[in-house]
């Protein structure tokens, strides 16, 4: 049920206005990684915690670690925490699908039906050898590339004893299209159907040799980043925008949200006053910030506003004391100014992420063009979660 | 005091063939399961939809081959329903003690199912079951390895598992847990019917002919007929002695009484 345009919407925009690469997005969007790997006794009862405390936070979605390459057991931990959860959204680190797309795309269904619509996908690259920065684990606080259980995939190993090849994004976005397609085969049977339609895709645009890029462009809703200044996101912002544009999308859908690892010790140690803290290299491919909980919303302040990223992505490097710092601190100060929401005005995880709407049709752009002119961010904040666009909640994309 | 009586397994079966009417939701299973965990059931059993590889919501409706009534298929996810040990993780959350049985359709990938299982089994304490395959996965949890079940096959003896569901008198080995799938039709106009039915139930638990119920709750009100066997029929089982009056261990081995497994793989 799409709204009638509004006055504001029918008019044409200005040149000047179109979606350009420093144009600040709409609603600012926050997440954080919640690390499972160690499977210790306790490691449900702290991943809740976690979960929760990121849910009282009013962030849009947590993404799950749980170290596994097979599918029912990376969605376990995500099932669990979307049934003690009301409203934020849940995305198990899942690998591509090696041959059969219906097994994730079934467990991601019933991860979303569990969820009443906050389930997604943060697609995992083979791990190991594929080259600096190969997936979503890679980085800073998350495990290096290790061992690969069975069932992970290698989707253009060349022969049995070959090295397996970072696949091409041509592979991996087949293999992302395969489950999207088996959501939407489902969806044609009987009426009942996964709630949010299609999954909610997030891919590192580093992921696979830098063809993430690529995946994301065409696939995700998501797509992640590493960037130490605003200028670079900025940068890696545009272009992933203009590739999504190329690829026929409305850029506006593609979600860019900076890859952040976060160490909030600066807190107690006492920050130079008036030292600017920015994020610096890790070593190990990912972007670290350390600081306080003040300092960082500063600079997610700062990079929002030069339009350098639509959100972030913070993965705590000690989950207890770094999330509670970002929650209490930093999030509760961007909250304080207005900048991020107090509650979760939606249900689904699209709502959060002003993506329930149905796409609209996107024709490719012109040679030296931008995007075409369509405003769904101006319809997103026109009604921010409103009744329309609940009512909408489960549209489906239209392709 | 006569001899001691044999104490009998309860479990639910969750509607996993789907419901008629509006698609299930998942509050409805977990109503269903709270009620389970209320009736001191040890298990609530999740199987796949009749067929993961058609997804004809029709094709199914007819009666099983053993009469067992079979639902439209409903749930239009691929695969037809929703998957079980999924569903059966975000059940973990909000249940503390009852086990979570799944049994996928055979033609679910072994090793990554194991895994699946062995997820459910460390993150529920030790509540899992799986298919017999599915116990063979080198990685055990640290309540040993997860309590196995099939179905009852042609070969039945052949197959070793813990739990077998049935029917009555079937032969299995001896050790494992022998449990009759019953529709359950509690028509509660009749005041006489909650004692008749433990009776029922009783007589052949007592002769050693089937070890207890796996349950198949009328599905139209969802739990309704369930809650009224844990609030009719239960207490009259608990005092004929025939049934638990409190859950003894934490584990599903626990609540079927079998004998623990080494605990491998230890590492907390």
């Amino acid at each position: 049920m799409p709204a009638e345009p509004s006055e504001q919407q029918r008019r044409p925009l200005p040149a000047a206005r179109r979606p350009a690469p420093h144009r600040p997005a709409g609603t600012l969007h926050l997440a954080a990684v919640i690390d499972a790997r160690e499977p210790t006794a306790d490691v449900a009862q702290r991943c809740t915690e976690t979960a929760l405390l990121a849910e009282r936070g009013g962030l849009d979605f947590v993404v799950v670690d749980s170290g596994a390459d097979a599918v029912p057991d990376a969605v376990a931990l995500p099932a669990r925490l979307a049934s003690v959860t009301d409203r934020i959204g849940v995305l198990p680190l899942l690998p591509l699908p090696a041959l059969a797309p219906q097994d994730p795309a079934r467990a991601l269904a019933t991860l979303d039906w569990v969820s009443h619509g906050r389930g997604g996908w943060a697609v995992v690259g083979p791990p190991a050898t594929a080259g600096p920065g190969s997936g979503l684990r890679r980085g800073s606080g998350l495990r290096r590339g290790t061992a690969t259980g069975r069932g992970s995939v290698r989707a253009t190993a060349t022969g049995p004893d070959a090295e397996p090849a970072p696949p091409r994004a041509a592979d991996v976005a087949a293999a992302v299209a395969a489950v999207t397609a088996a959501w939407d085969e489902g969806a044609a049977v009987d009426g009942a159907r996964a709630p949010q339609g299609r999954p909610v895709v997030a891919v590192h645009a580093a992921a696979w040799s830098g063809e993430g890029r690529q995946v994301a462009a065409q696939h995700a809703d998501i797509v992640l980043v590493r960037a130490a200044a605003a200028e670079e996101a900025a940068a890696e912002r545009a272009a992933l925008r203009d590739l999504a544009a190329a690829a026929g999308r409305d850029p506006d859908r593609l979600l860019v949200l900076a890859d952040l690892a976060i160490d909030l010790c600066g807190g107690e140690l006492g920050q130079e006053p008036g030292a600017d803290v920015a994020p610096a290299d890790d070593g190990a491919g990912g972007v670290v910030f350390r600081g306080g909980p003040v300092d960082l919303a500063e600079l997610v302040v700062r990079w929002r506003e030069s339009g350098a990223v639509d959100g972030f992505l913070v993965r705590p490097l000690d989950p207890r004391r770094d999330l509670e710092r970002f929650v209490n601190g930093t999030v509760a100060l961007l909250q304080h100014r207005g900048l991020f929401r107090t509650f979760h005005p939606g249900a689904t995880l699209r709502e959060h992420l002003g993506l329930h709407r149905p796409a609209q049709r996107h024709p490719a752009p012109g040679p030296g063009h931008g995007p075409a002119q369509t405003l769904p961010v101006q319809s997103r904040i026109a009604s921010p979660g409103g009744a329309a666009g609940i009512a909408v909640a489960d549209g489906t994309a239209v392709s | 005091m006569s001899a001691r009586r044999r104490t009998m397994s309860l479990a639910v079966e969750l509607p996993g063939r789907g419901l008629p009417g509006p698609p299930p939701d998942f509050a409805a299973y977990a109503r269903l399961a709270g009620a389970a965990e209320r009736g001191l059931f040890d298990f609530v059993l999740l199987t796949d939809g009749p067929d993961p590889e058609h997804g004809d919501a029709h094709a199914h409706a007819q009666p099983h081959a053993d009469g067992r009534a079979a639902w439209p298929h409903p749930f239009a996810l691929p695969g037809g329903s929703p998957e079980p040990v999924t569903v059966l993780n975000a059940l973990a959350a909000v249940t503390t003690r009852i086990g979570l049985a799944a049994l996928p359709s055979p033609g679910r990938e072994p090793y990554g199912l194991a895994r699946g299982i062995a997820a459910l089994d460390r993150l529920s304490g030790g509540r899992a079951a799986g298919p017999v395959a599915a116990g063979a996965v080198p990685r055990a949890g640290t309540h040993g390895r997860p309590v196995t079940i099939r179905e009852a096959g042609p070969e039945d003896v052949a197959e070793g598992a813990d739990v077998v569901v049935g029917r009555p008198g079937q032969s299995v080995r001896p050790g494992v847990k022998l449990l009759a799938r019953l529709d359950l039709d509690l028509t509660l106009a009749e005041p006489a019917a909650p004692q008749t039915l433990a009776e029922r139930l009783d007589a052949p638990v007592q002769s050693g002919v089937v070890d207890g119920y796996v349950l198949l709750p009328e599905p139209a009100p969802a739990g309704r007929g369930l809650d009224a066997f844990v609030d009719l029929v239960v207490p009259l089982l608990q005092r004929r002695g025939s049934l638990r009056t409190a859950y003894r261990g934490t584990t599903l081995r626990e609540h079927l009484g079998l004998p623990p497994t080494g605990v491998k793989g230890l590492r907390t």
